[in-house]
C-alpha cells in the first residue's frame, strides 16, 4: 500500500476455484484497513440473504500505515455477523497484517462455497485451494503445524489462520485463530468461514519495499519507537497487561460477576492481574511489529493419564477479558480453572467472551427452570469449572437441541427458553467485561458492531466524576466523537491499545515520514466517509438503534456510577440517533 | 494532616513502597493532591477507595484518611 496509488485486492470464489486480482484506485479515499474493508463489503454483501449464505463475503485488509511503524499490527477483517445479524468487524494482530503485506495484497475478499474443506495457500503469484478434508475437525494447533509443513516451499512471512470446530459448526461466535495467539474473535467469522468449507488460510509473501527517505522517515520512527518503550503510556500494557483491570474494576462495583447478578467478586484477589502475573506468567509475546509485547502466556500443568503420574505443561494466552468472562462471570475463582477454561474454548474454536455469557445464562436459566438438566447435559452452577469445560464442548460440537440455541447468542437462546431479562447481550453481541456506566452501556448499543472496542464508552464512564449525573446530550456527542475517530484509526489498523502513543501530530508525522501529506481535515474526512459506509450497510440490513431491546439487569445491578436508568439511557440513545441522523451517510464525500 | 496511600504492584513503577504515610499534607487536601504527593502520575490513578466507598479525585480529605488507589482501567 505504501507509494502506491492503487489499492490491491484479491477476490477469490471458492466454488469455482477462481480468483481475480484488481488494482483500485477509487478505494484509496478509505485510506484502509477498515475504510476499505467497508468499502468493499458494502459492494459485495447481499442483504437479502441470511449471514451463513455461501454467497456473503468476507473481507480481509491491512491499514495504509501496516507495518512501517510499531504497533500497527491489524488486519480487519468485515463480514455480515451471523450473531448480530448485520454489520460484523473484528481485528487481529500476530503476524498476519505483516504477511499481508508481504504477499502485496492489500485486501482479500472471498465468497461463496468450496464443494470440500478446503485451505487457501496464498502466495504473491498463486492462489491454491488445498483439499482439507483431512483436517476438517483437527483442532488448530494441529491444523497451523500441518499447514505449515505442507507450505514449506513458499518461503518467507508466513501467517496461518484457521478454525476449530465451533466454526466448522457454524456456531454463531465462533473465531478465527490467527498464528499461536491471536484470533478474530468477536461476531462468529469462524462460523462464516464453515459456511464456505473454508478451514483454514495460509498466507505468506517476501516482499520488501524500501523506504524513500530514510532520514525523514527514520526520525519519526524512533519517536513513536521511545514513546512505545520508554514512557508509562505503554508500559502497563507490557507489564502486568489488561488483566490489571480485574483489581480497580472490583473496587468500582463494575466487574461482571455472576451473570451480572454483582458487580463485584469475593475472589477477585485470587484472579488480579497480580496474582496470575505471580503464580501462572511464564512469557509475553507480542505481534510482529510490536515492541512492546504485551501478550501475556500462562501455564499450567495436567495429568493426562489416569495412572504413572503422567503430566503436561499446558501455555494459554490470558487478558482480561478472558478473565472476566470465564472467570468472574461464572463464579470462578481459582486462575488455574480459568486458564483450563481458556485453553478448551481456544481448542473449540469459540469466542470467549460470547462462550462465558452465553454459559452464565445457561447457569441462571438452569437454576430457574427455564431449562432442566436434560437440556444443560450437566449441572451448571457458578463456580463449577469442570461443568463448564464439559459445555464448552457441548456448544462446539452442538450436541442437543439446547446446546444448538446457545450456540445461536445468548438473545437467541433466551427467546426460545425466557430469561430475556438476564440474556448478557446488546443487539444480539454478548457483553464485554466492564459494567461501567451510561458510557459503555449505550456505548455498546450504538457501536457499529456493538463492542467496547466501537468508542470507548468504559473510558468515558472512567472520566467522569463519580456521583454526578450524566448529561445525555454530552455522552452522545462524546461516544459519536470516539466513534468516528477510531474509524479513522482501524484504517491505519493501529493496535488500539496504542491509541495515546498516536494522536493526529503523531499520525499526520508518520504519514508525512513516508513522503505523504495529509492534513488534520483528511484525517476528519476519511473518519465520516468509513463511518457514513458503515451506517449505510447497518441500514440495508434493517438495524435500527431503536429496536434494541436491553435486558432489565443492566439497570438491576449498580454500575460503577450506580444503578442505571432506563429513561436516561434512552434519553442518550435518541441523541445519539438524531446525531448521526444529521450526518451525510448518502455520500460523505465519496467519489466514484 | 495525615493520609495513608495504599497502592499494589502497578505502582512499582514510581514508588518503592506499597503503603505511603503523608503526614504533612494540608487541611483542605483533596484525592488528587495525595496522588501527587505519593509520587504516582495522575494519569495512571483510576479508581480512588476511602473506606470501601469510592470517592472522585476532587474529594476533600480528612486527617486520618486511609485511601486505596487503584490503576486506570486499561484497554482498546
Ligand atoms: S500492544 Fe499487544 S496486542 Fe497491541 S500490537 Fe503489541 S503485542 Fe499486539
Amino acid at each position: 500500500m505504501i507509494y502506491e496509488k492503487t489499492i490491491r485486492v484479491l477476490y477469490v470464489d471458492m466454488k469455482e476455484q477462481q480468483v481475480l486480482i484488481v488494482e483500485r484506485e477509487d478505494l484509496k479515499q478509505y485510506m484502509g484497513g477498515v475504510g476499505v474493508a467497508s468499502k468493499l463489503l458494502e459492494e459485495t454483501m447481499r442483504p437479502e440473504l441470511s449471514p451463513l449464505d455461501p454467497a456473503q463475503p468476507i473481507v480481509f485488509a491491512i491499514g495504509a500505515l501496516s507495518t512501517i511503524y510499531p504497533v500497527i499490527t491489524k488486519a480487519v477483517a468485515m463480514f455480515i455477523s451471523p450473531l448480530t445479524g448485520e454489520l460484523g468487524e473484528t481485528y487481529a494482530g500476530g503476524r498476519l497484517a505483516l504477511s499481508m503485506f508481504s504477499s502485496g495484497f492489500d485486501a482479500i475478499v472471498i465468497v461463496n462455497k468450496a464443494d470440500k474443506p478446503t485451505y487457501l495457500a496464498i502466495s504473491p503469484n498463486d492462489v491454491k485451494f488445498r483439499d482439507a478434508r483431512p483436517l476438517w475437525g483437527s483442532e488448530k494447533d494441529n491444523v497451523g503445524r500441518i499447514i505449515r509443513d505442507e507450505e514449506r516451499q513458499y518461503a518467507g512471512k508466513r501467517s496461518i489462520i484457521r478454525i476449530g470446530r465451533g466454526g466448522e459448526n457454524q456456531v454463531s461466535y465462533a473465531c478465527v485463530s490467527v498464528d499461536r495467539y491471536r484470533h478474530f474473535g468477536r461476531m462468529g467469522l469462524g462460523a462464516v468461514f464453515g459456511s464456505k468449507h473454508l478451514k483454514a488460510i495460509s498466507i505468506v509473501g517476501s516482499r520488501e519495499i524500501p523506504i524513500r527517505d530514510f532520514g525523514s522517515y527514520f526520525k519519526v520512527y524512533r519517536e513513536i519507537y521511545e514513546t512505545c518503550t520508554k514512557s508509562d503510556v505503554m508500559a502497563k500494557y507490557h507489564d502486568t497487561g489488561t488483566p490489571i483491570n480485574v483489581a480497580p474494576l472490583n473496587a468500582a462495583g463494575a466487574l461482571p460477576t455472576r451473570n451480572l447478578q454483582q458487580g463485584s467478586f469475593e475472589h477477585a484477589d485470587k484472579i488480579s492481574g497480580e496474582t496470575f502475573s505471580q503464580e501462572y506468567l511464564v512469557r509475553k509475546v507480542a505481534c510482529s511489529g510490536c515492541p512492546v509485547g504485551c501478550i501475556h502466556i500462562g501455564q499450567f500443568r495436567r495429568e493426562f493419564a489416569a495412572h504413572g503420574h503422567e503430566y503436561e505443561t499446558i501455555s494459554v494466552g490470558y487478558d482480561y477479558e478472558l478473565i472476566f468472562a470465564l472467570g468472574s462471570f461464572l463464579g470462578i475463582g481459582d486462575p488455574k480453572d480459568i486458564l483450563e477454561l481458556i485453553e478448551d474454548v481456544e481448542l473449540a474454536g469459540l469466542d470467549a467472551m460470547s462462550t462465558g455469557v452465553a454459559l452464565g445464562w445457561a447457569t441462571e436459566a438452569l437454576k430457574t427452570g427455564l431449562v432442566s438438566l436434560d437440556d444443560t447435559i450437566v449441572p451448571l452452577t457458578f463456580g463449577s469449572s469442570q461443568e463448564y469445560r464439559a459445555a464448552v464442548g457441548y456448544i462446539a460440537n452442538g450436541v442437543n437441541a439446547f446446546y444448538k440455541n446457545l450456540g445461536l447468542g445468548v438473545k437467541h437462546a433466551s427467546k426460545v427458553y425466557g430469561g430475556e431479562d438476564f440474556a448478557m447481550q446488546v443487539a444480539g453481541n454478548e457483553m464485554a467485561g466492564y459494567h461501567t456506566g451510561y458510557g459503555s452501556l449505550i456505548g455498546a448499543m450504538v457501536g457499529a458492531r456493538h463492542s467496547h472496542l466501537c468508542n470507548g464508552g468504559y473510558s468515558l464512564d472512567q472520566g467522569l466524576p463519580i456521583g454526578k449525573d450524566v448529561n445525555p446530550d454530552d455522552m452522545a456527542e462524546a461516544l459519536l466523537k470516539e466513534e468516528l475517530e477510531r474509524c479513522m484509526l482501524n484504517s491505519l489498523t493501529i493496535c488500539l491499545f496504542s491509541r495515546k502513543v498516536y494522536d493526529r501530530q503523531t499520525i499526520l508525522a508518520a504519514f508525512a515520514g513516508i513522503g505523504q501529506e495529509m492534513t488534520d481535515d483528511d484525517l476528519t474526512a476519511v473518519a465520516r466517509r468509513i463511518y457514513a459506509v458503515k451506517l449505510r450497510i447497518k441500514k440495508r440490513m434493517g438495524f435500527d438503534l431503536q429496536d434494541i431491546r436491553l435486558p432489565k439487569r443492566f439497570f438491576e445491578t449498580p454500575s460503577m456510577h450506580g444503578q442505571l436508568d432506563e429513561a436516561v439511557a434512552h434519553e442518550i440513545l435518541m441523541k445519539y440517533r438524531e446525531k448521526i441522523a444529521a450526518l451525510d451517510t448518502a455520500t460523505a464525500g465519496e467519489t466514484e | 494532616m495525615t493520609i495513608t496511600v495504599e497502592t499494589g504492584s502497578w505502582a512499582a513503577r514510581w514508588l518503592d513502597q506499597r503503603v505511603i504515610l503523608l503526614t504533612d499534607m494540608p487541611a483542605d487536601a483533596t484525592a488528587a493532591d495525595a496522588i501527587l504527593a505519593a509520587g504516582i502520575p495522575q494519569d495512571e490513578a483510576g479508581v480512588i477507595v476511602r473506606n470501601g466507598t469510592l470517592i472522585p479525585k476532587d474529594h476533600r480529605l480528612s486527617h486520618g484518611d486511609v485511601i486505596k488507589i487503584h490503576p486506570i482501567i486499561i484497554g482498546g
